[in-house]
This record gives structure tokens, C-alpha cells and sequence, in this order.
């Protein structure tokens, strides 16, 4: 692999420095040029395209997913790759949307920072495991929220329209009015945020609120 | 008030140059003249130019920092050249300043450092990087 030409973008000037020699260690790199900010990066990259950018997420005044969405506008091939301290790992997915083709924390070590750097510079993607392991837990965070809290009256009626039963016949078999049996409806649509019975139906067989 | 200070900067790699720039440029108190990609092209622009101070490269192609730091101070021993470098290099302090120059950088200097070091050098001291030190440049 020819010595690459990378950008280090982050706005604490220990950050940088840190990068840079960790960069600088591997040898690897025939120029290493820190920007501290989103905008002077912009600057920077009016004049020059890197093989890589190491950005920074969390930065003021313009974030590093703002300033990686105008990179690729200007570079659709650009390769970036994410840094981030504990607490960023909830940036990770607008971070790949704006194009990062990886995601790290900053406390990685030299040995795996070229690791990664080989795997993306060879046109792969790299997410660090501790924000795998996060996300995968956010996922599912997600939806166990879908699993929405619902009095014994709205159970029993989601349960029976979702086997087909009508209004009528919901009311007639638990012996309730009709009345009723249209409360717990409207109280289900308020809760799924759905409009109708189909849509209330498919929501619940969609997050597993029933077996059917 | 204070004119503005004088800087040449010679780097072979265009991109270096220009992340300096952008360091420069946040400095109020100073102003990039020129720029030169190796020694030789650096000696050609002192020809019209008159810097206060020059931050030079150590490793370049066609002719490197210390033999440009030499001539230049052949010439002009007042002129103020300040050595830059990556720990990579074979670049050694001692070298750099026998050959004239009043300062030593890495190449990933901040800017509170680089204003220090040409606060010093304007005033007539050497500035050395500590970091360089520690390295065992020496």
C-alpha cells in the first residue's frame, strides 16, 4: 500500500496530537494534516482530497456528521471514519448515513487504528465492537418500547380482533356493550397511534403484542 | 502598530503547507509571503523575498532543509529558520542548528506552540519542541 495522505478532524488539541503520533508510529502515512474544526476541514478539502479522514463526532459549532455530509457531497468516495468518546455510540447510526465507512472509539490503540485504517482504505467497513454490542442493545431497547402497556379490557379485545372477531361479536362474547368493546378500541388506536381495526391488527402482530 | 511577521514556509508535500496555512492563519500577528516545495525553489524566492522567518523542512527532494538552512545563512545570517520534522526522520537537533537554524518543531505543532516559538525566535532565542527532546533527538 502506497503512504497515504490523511486529515485528522477534532476540535481537543490532545485528540489530535494523540492521533497524530499514533499515526505518524505506523509510518504509513506521507502526510498527516489535523484540522480543528469541521469548517477549516471544509478548507482544506477545497484544495485537497485525502485517502482518509479520521472525524471527531462530537464537535461545536459544526458535528462531525454535519461536516462528513458536506465532505461527501463534495467526494461521494471519500473515505471517513468516526471517532468517538464513551457516551458517542448513539451517533453511530447518522454517522453511517452520512457516509462514515467506520466507527471507533478514540481509545483504540495504534495497532488496531491501522488495522482498521487497511480495512477501510481496501474499501471495507469497520464498527468497533463495544458500539456493536451497544447498538445491539439499543435495537432491541427499541423494541421491547413497542411492547405497550395495556389494561386486561384492551388485551382481551386486541386478542379477539386479532382472530377475526367483529365488534359485535367481541362484545357479545365477553358479555359486554358494544359501547365498551368501542372504548378499548380507541384506546388501542390511541396507544399504536393506528387508525383503524386492520392497522391495529397488523401493529400487534408486527411487535408481537399477540400470537396468532 | 506592529507589522505583520514575515513567513516562507518550504515543505515538499502541498498538503503540509496548507495545514500550516490554516494554522497561520489563525495567528493574528503574521502572514505567509511565500512557499516553496523544495531547498532550491526556497533559495530562488529569498532572491526577492525578505522573510523574518522560514519554516523549513528537513527531508525534501532536489535539496533538503539543512543543506537550504546553510546557504541561505550563507547569505543572510540573520535570516531565522526554524527545522521541521516528523519523529520518523534521521533528522537530528544538532545537526539542524550547527547548520543555522534557531528552531525545532514537529510537524503536528499546535498553535499555541508555533506562536511561542516564533515569539522566541523573533526575539532573538532558539525554540526546541519538548517533545523532541524527550524523543532523544539530541
Amino acid at each position: 500500500m502506497d503512504k497515504l495522505k490523511i486529515i485528522i478532524v477534532d476540535d481537543v488539541e490532545m485528540t489530535r496530537l494523540g492521533l497524530y503520533l499514533l499515526l505518524d508510529k505506523s509510518n504509513k502515512f506521507s502526510a498527516i494534516v489535523d484540522a480543528t474544526d469541521g469548517g477549516s476541514f471544509l478548507d482544506l478539502l477545497q484544495h485537497f482530497t485525502p485517502d482518509m479522514v479520521l472525524m471527531d463526532v462530537n464537535m461545536p459549532i459544526m458535528n462531525g456528521i454535519e461536516a462528513t455530509q458536506k465532505a461527501m457531497k463534495m467526494y461521494p468516495s471519500l473515505k471517513i471514519i468516526a471517532l468517538t468518546n464513551d457516551g458517542g455510540e448513539e451517533y453511530i447510526e447518522d454517522m453511517i448515513a452520512a457516509g462514515a465507512k467506520g466507527f471507533l472509539m478514540k481509545k483504540i490503540n495504534s495497532l488496531e487504528l491501522q488495522k482498521v485504517i487497511e480495512v477501510v482504505m481496501n474499501g471495507g467497513t469497520y464498527f468497533a465492537p463495544e458500539l456493536i454490542s451497544y447498538y445491539n442493545r439499543v435495537c432491541i431497547d427499541h423494541s421491547e418500547k413497542r411492547r405497550i402497556e395495556l389494561t386486561a379490557g384492551e388485551e382481551t379485545v386486541l386478542n379477539l380482533l386479532c382472530k377475526g372477531f367483529s365488534i359485535k361479536e367481541i362484545a357479545s362474547k365477553l358479555s359486554v356493550s358494544i359501547k365498551f368493546v368501542d372504548e378499548q378500541c380507541s384506546q388501542l388506536s390511541a396507544k399504536t397511534a393506528t387508525h383503524n381495526a386492520v392497522g391495529l391488527v397488523l401493529f400487534a402482530i408486527k411487535h408481537k403484542m399477540v400470537t396468532v | 502598530m506592529d507589522s505583520k511577521i514575515k513567513i516562507i514556509l518550504v515543505d515538499d508535500v502541498q498538503m503540509i503547507r496548507y495545514g500550516f496555512w490554516l494554522k497561520f492563519r489563525k495567528l493574528k500577528n503574521v502572514e505567509i509571503i511565500g512557499e516553496a516545495e523544495n531547498g532550491k525553489l526556497f533559495l530562488d524566492l529569498l532572491t526577492n523575498l525578505k522573510p523574518d522567518i522560514v519554516f523549513m523542512d528537513i527531508q525534501m527532494p532536489v535539496m533538503d532543509g539543512y543543506e537550504a538552512t546553510k546557504k541561505a545563512m550563507s547569505h543572510n545570517p540573520f535570516l531565522k529558520i526554524i527545522a521541521l520534522t516528523n519523529n520518523n526522520e534521521e533528522s537530528t537537533i544538532d545537526q539542524m542548528i550547527l547548520s543555522g537554524a534557531r528552531g525545532f518543531l514537529l510537524k503536528s505543532v499546535q498553535i499555541d506552540e508555533l506562536q511561542k516559538a516564533i515569539e522566541t525566535v523573533m526575539n532573538g532565542g532558539t525554540y526546541i519542541s519538548s517533545e523532541l527532546v524527550l524523543m532523544g533527538n539530541l
